[in-house]
């Protein structure tokens, strides 16, 4: 396997060869794959290397960490590693809330987005049927579309078109194209008919240009994102599909529902793969890690199981269960390691990924006049610095781990 | 006890006797034939698959799932047994104990591959296979035929769309010659159309429009940021409408809104400073009106007056012509009468 060694040369000593002239055109791109690039070789790398790599970089990495990692949002691969090492020793994380939004949405706000190949900006989608656009650094808004008529459950957004997509309880999908924010027509390009209940969840293909949507009617539905056709309808869930996650090697989808079941499909058969059924009660997220082969799920009574993906093993389980504890969004930090958990009754927990302890357990303030805030959805941005969560308390609060 | 004995019910529609049950045996020998050999392999795997002949029969077991020690693992087999599609089922108790506590020492290195970085290809033939399959549902939906392509340029050269049918028509109506209906051979082939040709169908108004967009809601972005002042507030303070007549609910009404509904709307004093009139040419207008004015009238008394003075000439014309013709006449007969006396003078008086 090459490692970044190989690819870059480290001794050069004129930055001309390390950096790349500049090209708008591929700044965004060039952005992402390394990150992508820093991030991978955190894993590929033997133990080896690492052990000698903190040999080396220790004292650098102690420096680096303020500054670097603040000013222009790229972790090095001596501070993942380092951040890595950090959450396997400490089983105490300290994350915080650094800034609410009030009154960010006129509704509830249930979906939340980060743009995967910038990290510059996310999107919102709410009970009052709009999605905002808002820039991650500032917090302010962007845009405004507004076309859904009912509550918008389920964003996401393409990584290889400048395309957003929208699932709503109006039973519509939709299709906005970011560049046309500001034109009289309207930023929405398509739109994708066919379900029979409101859209709860939907994912995109990393490498086909498939969409999966699933919602309130119990099925998946494959679009043809060019053509708006409807592809496959996968059944076979028995009630509600609460999160659908998509990858590319088999199984491509994997869907979660109320009726307490996982289900991994075979997208070529159009079949079930292995339905899970090991939840006791609904599921209402369940979330694919973006560099690991697994996955977790998190059910209404606070139990989370950590599965491994190809063939669906348990591989951990954890949480306390009890009768209150109602996971309603789960989202994991891909820098860190962190699995973050947030409740129906606004109460926020951290856990280790790789280990299943709990790291942290605090809940969110809400914002006055109201007495308790759902947490309905929350995202890491890309570079695992901010967690952004949707509340019920209509605003979006930005939370960061602070150093102590 | 002895239900059995009794006389059916009439409603009854099942059949209790003994004799009419139908159980069907099967014959020893066949039951022999019947029997698996399984061969037995020794394999290095936790189970093995044994896949029997008896696929042909629906519902029944084709497959035998079988432990490592050779014994059948029957759940699995009874959980497989039923799906048709060989999807892997969780049946076994291990399942459930997660897989760290099952191997404590389980290091946690699952990574999760590119295409890129993948090393072997399988993910890229997972991506092309399914890519492949949806190309084919797509041109399906879509009515792109891969065939459609080969099939008419096949068609056109080629007489394999040719279907030669014995046709019998029907027996009743028989001809004179034959007892049987009369034997025709059809050949049925595809009309080849040109494609060139203009529609033959007039094409309609599609009369079920797509609606249009909803109107763009423009907003400027940057003033949903500013708060609203407190001016801006009072502007749009719009007053409870309270009646001038009745007002039941006893609601204040300021001095200026009854002296306003007093004068019908308009403040006294604001009515004279809103009448700006330009008085000098207004004044220039009304003398100018008055002038006319006396100047028509005093034409009218000349006139009046020359008409009476006329009147007053005509009439003493008038007495004098009469006074004329009175006297004419009164001197006329003193003329005649003159002459009258004059004759009788002269005559002499003979009789």
């Amino acid at each position: 396997m090459p490692t970044y060694r190989d690819l870059i040369d480290l001794d050069a000593d004129d930055e001309e060869t390390l950096i790349p002239p500049v090209d708008p055109l591929s700044e965004a791109m060039y952005n992402n794959t390394k990150m992508d690039y820093t991030f991978q070789n955190l894993k590929h790398t033997d133990e080896d290397e690492i052990i000698i790599d903190d040999d080396d970089e220790e004292d650098q990495n102690v420096q680096d960490n303020g500054t670097e990692q603040y000013d222009d949002n790229i972790p090095t691969t001596g501070d993942l590693q380092q951040q890595d090492h950090h959450s396997n020793t400490s089983d105490t994380s300290n994350w915080k809330l650094l800034r609410v939004l009030v009154g960010a949405h006129q509704g509830w706000v249930r979906s939340v987005e980060v743009d995967p190949i910038t990290n510059k900006w996310f999107a919102t989608g709410s009970s009052d049927a709009t999605i905002k656009i808002w820039d991650l650094a500032s917090s302010k808004i962007k845009a405004t579309l507004t076309g859904h008529i009912m509550g918008v459950r389920a964003l996401a957004i393409s990584s290889r078109y400048p395309l957003l997509f929208s699932g709503s309880e109006d039973k519509t999908v939709r299709c906005w194209d970011l560049e046309r924010t500001n034109s009289p027509s309207g930023a929405q390009i398509r739109d994708y008919h066919g379900h029979v209940g409101g859209i709860y969840s939907m994912a995109l293909h990393p490498e086909l240009d498939l969409l999966f949507t699933g919602g309130r009617d119990a099925v998946v539905r494959v679009w043809d994102v060019r053509s708006r056709a409807d592809i496959m309808v996968l059944t076979g869930h028995r009630s509600d599909i609460s999160s659908v996650q998509s990858q590319i090697g088999d199984p491509q989808v994997i869907t979660s529902s109320m009726d307490g079941t996982i289900r991994l499909w075979d997208l070529r058969k159009q079949s079930t793969a292995l339905t899970i059924t090991q939840h006791s009660k609904s599921i209402r997220s369940m979330i694919v890690h973006p560099h690991e082969m697994t996955m977790c799920s998190g059910d209404t009574t606070g139990n989370l199981k950590q599965w491994l993906l190809p063939e669906g093993h348990l591989l951990n389980e954890f949480g306390k269960s009890e009768s209150g504890k109602i996971i309603n969004t789960l989202s994991i930090n891909p820098a860190s390691n962190i699995l973050f958990a947030g409740y129906d009754d606004g109460k926020v927990e951290f856990y280790d990924y790789q280990q299943g302890t709990l790291t942290q357990s605090t809940s969110t303030t809400p914002v006055t006049g109201y007495t308790e805030s759902t947490i309905y959805s929350s995202t890491f941005d890309m570079s695992g610095l901010r967690l952004i969560t949707c509340e019920g308390d209509k605003s979006i609060k930005i939370w960061g781990e602070s150093s102590i | 006890m002895f239900s059995s004995l009794l006389p059916l019910p009439k409603h009854s529609e099942y059949a209790t006797e003994s004799s009419k049950i139908k159980v069907a045996v099967p014959k020893a020998d066949k039951l022999s034939q019947k029997v698996l050999s399984i061969p037995m392999q020794v394999s290095s795997e936790k189970t093995s698959i044994i896949k029997s002949d008896n696929e042909v029969n629906n519902g029944t077991i084709s497959k035998l799932i079988v432990n490592k020690d050779g014994s059948v693992n029957y759940s699995q087999t009874i959980a497989i047994s039923n799906n048709k599609d060989n999807r892997s089922v969780q049946t076994s108790y291990e399942d459930t104990i997660p897989l760290k506590k099952r191997y404590p020492n389980l290091k946690h290195h699952f990574p999760r591959f590119n295409l890129r970085d993948c090393p072997d290809n399988s993910l890229q033939t997972c991506v092309d296979d399914t890519r492949n399959v949806i190309n084919k549902i797509l041109n399906a939906k879509l009515g792109i035929s891969a065939e459609t392509n080969s099939s008419a340029s096949s068609s056109a050269n080629s007489n394999s769309d040719v279907n030669i049918i014995k046709y019998t028509s029907n027996s009743l109506i028989q001809d004179e010659e034959e007892s049987r209906g009369r034997e025709r051979i059809i050949q049925v082939r595809q009309y080849v159309e040109d494609p060139m040709l203009p529609p033959k169908f007039k094409l309609r108004k599609n009369r079920h429009k797509t609606p249009s967009p909803p109107p763009p809601i423009l907003k400027n972005v940057n003033e949903l940021e500013s708060k609203l002042t407190k001016e801006d507030r009072e502007k749009w303070k719009i007053p409870a409408a309270i009646s001038n007549w009745k007002n039941n609910q006893g609601f204040t009404i300021s001095l200026d809104k009854r002296i306003l509904a007093a004068n019908g709307g308009s403040v006294p004093g604001e009515s004279q400073l809103e009448t700006n009139l330009n008085i000098e040419k207004f004044g220039n207008l009304s003398t100018a009106l008055e002038d006319a004015d006396r100047k028509a009238r005093e034409e009218i008394r000349v006139k009046n007056e020359a008409a009476k003075l006329q009147a007053i000439k005509d009439k003493q014309e008038k007495e004098l012509q009469l006074k004329r013709l009175a006297d004419l006449s009164r001197n006329q007969r003193k003329r005649h009468y003159d002459t009258y006396e004059g004759d009788i003078k002269r005559r002499p008086l003979n009789r």
